[in-house]
């Protein structure tokens, strides 16, 4: 076994260490992965007896260890090296002594992207410490790791994380490039981030999908997407992203595969009616009652028989107010804020109804587009699909279905020519994007 | 490289041309020619576009990414017949876009928009096409896979309503059966042959589209399914109208599909849900074919987007010129009309590949 093929096991990765120490005629080598193993600890049990104890003694002091073992075969080293060991070449022998590092006490939980039974540990503003538990989630050699610093001042330092054996060399020399273009003095935040590596000033979705989950990194790392990581925000961000990504919740893979299946079929459904269900509601009430079954069309007209302006008014009023209820609840004070806007919601709805200013099935109509809007799993989708909403209703405010249909083919070609570096970012088949992953 | 598009999109092209020509060209205008060999002229359609279709994958495929413009340079045909070619398909292409559109612009008169002058509704249409049109190839390919997914739905939907209809006949359509042998008027094949139009958007979507090597699968495929999707129509509006109502009505597809009183959710009818997929269906269509005309201007005379959006403006706005003919039945004369024109430019269009096929093969042989 030679170690210059371990060396070439873990090439272009920055958190690999490789030391030399010299006592005397004696001579070691140490190599670790720097984020999975306790620095501390090396430097106290392994570095410090090196330069007191005699050559023989040193190695009888290593046998000491619990997790001692002398190495025979090269892949042995590789995965004792991926699960936190020191591997030690003295002389012509190899031993590895196990010191992982655990990061788990000063880990938070996941606060955005909730799920009902999977991890709930979240990345960290400490880069090492994000590395650390995405190492120990990942044991891969062919994981790679490089860090940089950005920015004219280069204060800000970043993590570029990849499977070099999945990853889209396109993708990443992209990236790469874009992240050494990038001319700000400092970097804050992954959405600053994640805005200087966009394509396009005026996107309207997201092409870069932003996560704190450390299961949502390491699936994307399997399906050859690259993780960049920013010190000091606990965020990664993940590109390429198409736009089935972001309506793939955490939940679908610990779930059985039928439930997961109706799950996502469900949150399809909830953008469907979240985007077109004002549009349509316009469309039928002020140009085609007819579209409806009687019945329907009668309570319809019946709940806005006391209502004084036109159907889009009323629309736009109550969308408006939702927007405002959420940019409250988001603004205000975590104590108060859930139920400032719940009950400002509840009060202003009844009222404005009871005072025959929107018609009850309006309000039905909005509570239904605000509650679906929630359903999808990623906030940046959430934003973008909010503001599709508006053009939707505009269009059919004007044409009525027609204007529907004009907005339906619209926004579709507009998502079929969106593209997330180089990748379509809509397509009707996910086995052609898994199957492309899997040919990398 | 450039990465080239799976050969199932092919398919998605000629499928919805030949589904939503079915649907409103078949059942519009074919049904009044039922006791005038309208099934013979749809077999004599097929077979006619199974042999266009073997001609012109095995003539593309001494061409692989390559547009048409492209093959005529690289076959070095004189500039001026280059240009004379290119306009007289760029032509047809966007004629045949305005006449889905008009299509369109009937259904959504009488049944969604009475009220909207007809070229507000068509100007909006074209207004959407012409700015999906510009988008590359690859994106319309992608836009066309969705809505063709959705429309073969639709469709097995729409077959099986009609079929179990309570009112739907079947002794018509045995009826229409007994005049299958009659021989067909030249007007049955070539409106029966409009809906094989994804046939010459091959001429632009072959740059990006692998080259299919079951040739004659292919062409049998595309044959089959155009007949299949012809006779269906036809049959479907001959058993919901009747053979006599079908033969004198105008507009005998929309007629008949409002002839079905069946509710379905929350729709009082279901012809408003079937108008609403066959007119977003027209709109694909027009903009692949549109497409497939700028991209063939774009090919041709290097024209900077600003010129491109000149032109498309332009041709947006012709249909309010083109709404004088709009009044029934003119309008249907001009598709009669427009049918033979588009049947000689498919037959040109594969004429004129084969012989460049042939020249490079020519080429070839003497280097």
């Amino acid at each position: 076994m030679h170690f210059s093929s371990i060396s070439q096991a873990f090439e272009g990765n920055d958190d690999f260490v490789s030391r030399n120490l010299q006592r005397e005629n004696t001579a070691i080598s140490l190599h670790f992965l720097k984020s999975v193993v306790d620095d501390k600890k090396i430097s106290e049990q392994l570095i410090n007896p090196f330069f007191v104890l005699t050559p023989k003694e040193y190695e009888q002091f290593l046998q000491s260890f619990t997790d001692w073992s002398q190495l025979d075969e090269e892949k042995e080293a590789l995965d004792k090296i991926l699960n936190g060991a020191v591997v030690l070449n003295i002389g012509s022998r190899f031993f590895t002594v196990g010191i992982p590092k655990y990061e788990g006490q000063s880990v938070g939980e996941v606060t955005s992207e909730n799920v009902t039974a999977g991890p709930q540990t979240s990345l960290n503003e400490n880069l090492d410490i994000s590395l650390n538990l995405i190492r120990n989630r990942y044991r891969s050699n062919t994981l790679t790791v490089s860090f940089k610093q950005i920015g004219e001042m280069k204060s800000s330092k970043i993590t570029i994380v990849y499977d070099k054996k999945y990853v889209d060399e396109s993708v990443l020399q992209q990236i790469q490039s874009k992240i050494n273009d990038i001319s700000l003095l400092t970097i804050s935040s992954s959405n600053q981030l994640q805005q200087k590596l966009n394509d396009t000033k005026w996107s309207l979705f997201p092409t870069m999908m932003i996560t704190e989950r450390i299961d949502r990194v390491t699936k994307n790392l399997q399906e050859g997407k690259t993780i960049i990581l920013l010190e000091g925000s606990p965020f990664a961000v993940i590109a390429p992203a198409v736009f089935y990504d972001f309506f793939a919740s955490m939940d679908d893979i610990i779930q059985l595969s039928v439930i997961s299946r109706l799950l996502s079929f469900l949150r399809y459904i909830a953008l469907f009616i979240t985007v077109f269900l004002p549009a349509f509601y316009i469309a039928v009430v002020t140009f085609n009652p007819e579209f409806l079954q009687t019945q329907i069309a009668l309570t319809v007209a019946g709940s806005r028989a006391t209502v004084p302006y036109p159907s889009w008014m009323e629309v736009a009023f109550l969308a408006l107010l939702m927007e405002f209820l959420i940019e409250a609840s988001v603004r205000l004070p975590k104590t108060i804020g859930p139920t400032a806007t719940t009950v400002g919601g509840l009060i202003l709805g009844q009222a404005a109804s009871s005072a025959g200013l929107v018609a009850d099935v309006m309000i039905i109509v909005v509570s239904a587009v605000a509650i679906t809007n929630s359903v999808i799993p990623i906030n940046a989708m959430t934003f973008a699909i909010r503001i599709v909403r508006y053009p939707m209703i505009l269009l059919a405010s004007f044409f009525g279905m027609l204007g529907l249909v004009l907005g339906i083919v619209l926004l579709l070609g507009y998502l079929c020519w969106h593209r997330s570096f180089g990748k379509p970012y809509f397509r009707w088949f996910y086995a052609d994007r898994a199957h492309e992953a899997i040919k990398r | 490289m450039r990465t080239l598009l799976e050969k199932r999109y092919m398919y998605y092209v000629m499928f919805s041309m030949i589904m939503m020509g079915a649907d409103v060209f078949t059942a519009n205008l074919l049904a009044s020619y039922s006791y005038k060999g309208a099934i013979a002229g749809m077999v004599a359609a097929a077979i006619l576009a199974f042999i266009l279709c073997y001609s012109l994958l095995k003539s593309l495929d001494k061409f692989p990414q390559k547009n048409l413009a492209e093959i005529l340079r690289e076959s070095r045909i004189p500039s001026f017949l280059r240009i004379l070619f290119l306009m007289f398909f760029f032509l047809v292409w966007i004629a045949l876009g305005w006449f889905l559109q008009g299509q369109s612009v009937i259904a959504y008169k009488f049944y969604f928009l009475p009220n909207f002058h007809h070229s507000t509704i068509w100007v909006a249409h074209a207004v959407v096409a012409a700015i999906l049109s510009r988008l590359d190839s690859k994106s319309i390919l992608f836009l066309c896979e969705i809505f063709f997914l959705f429309l073969l739905g639709i469709e097995v939907i729409t077959i099986w309503m009609f079929s179990t209809y309570e009112f739907f006949s079947w002794q018509d359509i045995l009826l229409a059966l007994t005049y299958a042998t009659t021989k067909p008027a030249f007007t049955t094949i070539t409106l029966s042959s409009i809906v094989f139009a994804g046939l010459s958007t091959m001429a632009t979507f072959n740059k990006v589209i692998a080259q299919e090597d079951k040739k004659i699968k292919a062409a049998v495929y595309i044959a089959a399914f155009g007949l299949f999707m012809l006779l269906s129509r036809q049959m479907l509006v001959i058993g919901a109208s009747g053979m006599d109502a079908a033969a004198k009505y105008s507009m005998s597809g929309f007629s008949a599909a409002d002839s079905i009183r069946v509710e379905v959710f929350i729709t009082e009818r279901v012809i408003y849900f079937f108008l609403i997929s066959i007119t977003t269906m027209l709109l694909v269509g027009n903009i692949l074919l549109w497409h497939s005309a700028i991209a063939m201007i774009r090919s041709t005379f290097n024209i900077s987007p600003r010129t491109e959006w000149v032109v498309m403006s332009l041709i947006s706005l012709v249909p309010i010129i083109l709404q004088k003919w709009f009044l029934e039945p003119s309008f249907q004369a001009a598709i009669r009309s427009f049918a033979w024109i588009h049947l000689a430019s498919n037959f040109i269009f594969v004429v004129l590949l084969l012989y460049c096929a042939k020249r490079k093969v020519q080429t070839t042989n003497e280097f």
